[in-house]
């Protein structure tokens, strides 16, 4: 969310700034400099706005698939194409759930025993989840960066 | 508003004048267009003047100082613009009154008219239009006498170049103690339009951020995120906007 922020703050200045030239004005170091506190401020309430709604969601989420063994996840196709939902791990498969606010449903369950390895999954060199590779594919799963490693540890215990 | 009429009286008022002088017989197209095209050029001079040495009409004393040397050549047009100034002062603090500007009643009812034509346009262009129309129905009209042809010609042909004159250089007509300053300044033209393309382009930026975002948030993923970043996104953008132009504004105009 933070790359998000800071991406919002550099497209929000370079609109100030073509909307500055576009009104004819001179352009100025001043000016730059007051699109750039703008922008920051704006990449700075997006942020907070998303904490809020993400929050919410997680909360609705969880609530519904309450008394599951549930970890929030997301199943990662691309950088612009994830679904939300939850790894919930029983004791034979390894199932994601997507939840009803995503456009496209999803349900993977996967045997245990299928399992080939799973690895940590980075993303701009940062820990965001796992991946795990059966026979046929390799699913990427967004996980909480504090929970990717011994959820890794448990499915390992299991296959 | 305030200032622009100030502005139009004391350059109709110092044209008409300077023009008695030299009484034409009969008037002709060619010299109202001739007329035009060098009031253009005066004021084109002037307001290039005052923006090289950072006057604007807001100091009238300024003004008139550099009225003064741009018109040094002719002493008696300099005495007429001097005395156009004052007198449009004194007639700028009641807009809303009949005072009399022009040298005679008759004179007066008939600017007074084509005032009030004139405030039921909200276009320039119309505006303009207008006084061309204005001026030929008048050349050709036998109503008149030469010498109120001659002013009313005057007056026409200078509210003409000066609505040119004024849309021009919008940076140099404000009042610091009304709502012209902001006019000038600029902050309500096209405000509203800004803000309205800034909150979509806001919100469309925070659909991209949302679902950049989103799809590496656990729970998340790209459609809540595109959702929320575009109600963010517009939000934020809203907010940020108006505070941007608002400060931007203020810093233009205390230049």
């Amino acid at each position: 969310m933070k790359i998000s922020s800071i991406a919002f703050a550099i497209c929000l200045a370079i609109l100030f700034l073509i909307s500055g030239l576009l009104g004819n004005k001179e352009f100025s170091y001043v000016q730059l400099i007051i699109t750039l506190v703008f922008a920051s401020l704006g990449g700075f309430l997006f942020y907070k706005f998303m904490r809020v709604i993400i929050t919410y969601v997680e909360k609705v989420v969880m609530t519904k698939f309450d008394g599951l063994n549930a970890e929030p996840a997301n199943l990662y196709y691309s950088i612009f194409n994830s679904i939300g939902g939850i790894l919930e791990l029983s004791s034979d498969f390894l199932i994601f759930k997507s939840h009803s606010f995503n456009l496209k449903n999803e349900l993977i369950q996967i045997p245990y025993k299928s399992i080939k390895r799973v690895e940590p999954f980075f993303l701009l060199g940062q820990l965001k989840g796992l991946k795990i590779f059966t026979e046929e594919k390799c699913v990427r799963l967004i996980l909480k960066s504090n929970r990717a490693l011994p959820i890794l540890d448990e499915i390992k215990n299991r296959f | 508003m305030k200032k622009l009429m100030l502005l139009i009286v004391v350059l109709i008022s110092f044209s008409c004048s300077s023009l008695n002088e030299e009484p034409v017989p009969q008037i002709e197209m060619e010299s109202v267009l001739v007329q035009k095209k060098r009031l253009d050029n005066d004021l084109k001079e002037l307001s290039s003047l005052m923006r090289h040495q950072g006057i604007t009409f807001e100091s009238s004393k300024d003004f008139k100082n550099l009225a003064n040397v741009f018109f040094e050549k002719n002493e008696i047009e300099n005495k007429n613009f001097e005395e156009s100034f004052e007198r449009s002062l004194s007639f700028s603090q009641d807009l809303g009154s009949s005072k009399r500007v022009m040298s005679s009643p008759e004179l007066d009812i008939l600017i007074s008219d084509i005032n009030k034509e004139i405030k039921n346009f909200n276009e320039y262009d119309q505006i303009l239009d207008y006084l061309d129309e204005k001026i030929v129905r008048i050349l050709s009209s036998d109503k008149f006498d030469v010498s109120v042809k001659e002013k009313l010609l005057n007056y026409l042909v200078f509210q003409s170049v000066f609505l040119k004159f004024y849309n021009e250089n919008l940076d140099l007509i404000y009042n610091e103690k009304s709502n012209s300053r902001i006019l000038a300044c600029g902050v309500d033209q096209g405000t509203a339009l800004d803000i309205g393309l800034a909150i979509w382009g806001g919100a469309l930026i925070g659909a991209g951020s949302g679902a950049l975002g989103g799809s590496v948030v656990p729970v998340v993923g790209t459609t809540v995120g595109a959702l929320g970043g575009f109600l963010v996104g517009a939000i934020s953008s809203a907010v940020l906007t108006t505070g941007y132009t608002l400060v931007s504004q203020a810093i233009q105009c205390s230049k």
